[in-house]
């Protein structure tokens, strides 16, 4: 075959097999919302998911959020300092947290403590025929397996956001007010007068809750999608991380767009 | 782990959650009764 057309026959390829992925993801995620009140039935394992998608990845959540404060705190005096608004320290650490830092650093996180565990757990699933065994007794698959999943990663996201930021903006407290000497006063009034609650806190929360239903749906779906052998499922494992990330910083960007629009 | 367990580590998961919430919208948001009424 001619060079020119090999390319052009691999970039089609390429073209082809994302938009393939992409559509039956889809079709997973639309599956996954018909089943819901089938998953919704059996509340426990729900409520199993969420235990071990959102209380299990408290810990790096907050110690990650207590850095990340800290460290904005840090930063952002020694870099207002230099204008003399040293006291905007609190307005500085929490809008970042609320707006950018704490939705999208908790995906990036969710994404490499949860959404690995939720891929390698349903591909092994699928390379040890559970959930063909599972089809063979008339039981659906996304209904006890996918769905449950889904929402409590879809629950957890916005939980685990507001407690990084709450905790950031303690870390950030803690450098700025007792180590560095900033007003205590300043801190909090400067935050209370700069922050709105709609327009931060809220536009915040959808941001998760939208990164939440993208983490999920992409480590369901690799997992679900996995070929059922152990590379396979590394693989597919990797893909989730990859996926995911560029996921939820392309779709910061398109969100962040539209809320500074509206 | 038992079920009851289970429950108290989300119950106490989502507590915290509200919380913080909470935290944010009264602390940091600044968003208390006179905020919300007419200006």
């Amino acid at each position: 075959m001619n060079p020119i057309f090999k390319i052009l026959s691999n970039l089609g390829n390429q073209v082809t097999s994302r938009i393939w992925r992409l559509g039956s993801a889809t079709r997973l995620f639309l599956l996954t919302l018909i089943y819901s009140a089938e998953s919704f039935k059996r509340i426990h394992l729900t409520i199993r998911e969420i235990y071990f998608t959102g209380v299990m990845s408290l810990i790096i959540i907050v110690v990650s959020a207590f850095f990340v404060g800290m460290v904005l705190g840090l930063q952002g005096y020694y870099t207002l300092q230099k204008y003399g608004s040293s006291e905007s320290i609190g307005v500085l650490v929490a809008l970042a947290l609320l707006r950018e830092l704490g939705p999208v650093v908790t995906a990036l996180l969710f994404a490499g403590r949860a959404g690995t565990a939720i891929t390698a757990e349903i591909g092994l699933m699928k390379a040890t025929e559970q959930l063909s065994a599972m089809e063979m007794m008339a039981v659906s698959p996304i209904a006890r397996i996918i769905g449950p999943r889904f929402w409590a990663g879809v629950i957890s996201m916005p939980i685990l956001a507001s407690i990084f930021s709450m905790v950031g903006v303690m870390g950030g407290y803690l450098v700025a007010v007792p180590i560095i000497g900033v007003d205590h006063g300043a801190f909090w009034s400067q935050m209370n007068v700069n922050v709105d609650f709609r327009f931060d806190v809220i536009n915040g929360l959808i941001k998760s809750f939208v990164f939440g239903v993208a983490c999920t749906i992409i480590a369901l779906y690799e997992g679900y999608d996995a070929p059922p052998t152990a590379e396979g499922v590394s693989r597919a494992t990797t893909r989730t991380v990859v996926t995911s990330s560029l996921t939820v910083l392309g779709l910061d960007f398109i969100l962040t767009s539209f809320m500074i629009a509206h | 782990m038992d079920k009851t367990t289970l429950d108290i580590w989300v119950g106490l998961f989502v507590a915290i959650g509200i919380a913080a919430l909470m935290g944010l919208a009264m602390k940091v948001g600044n968003l208390t009764s006179n905020t919300l009424g007419e200006t």
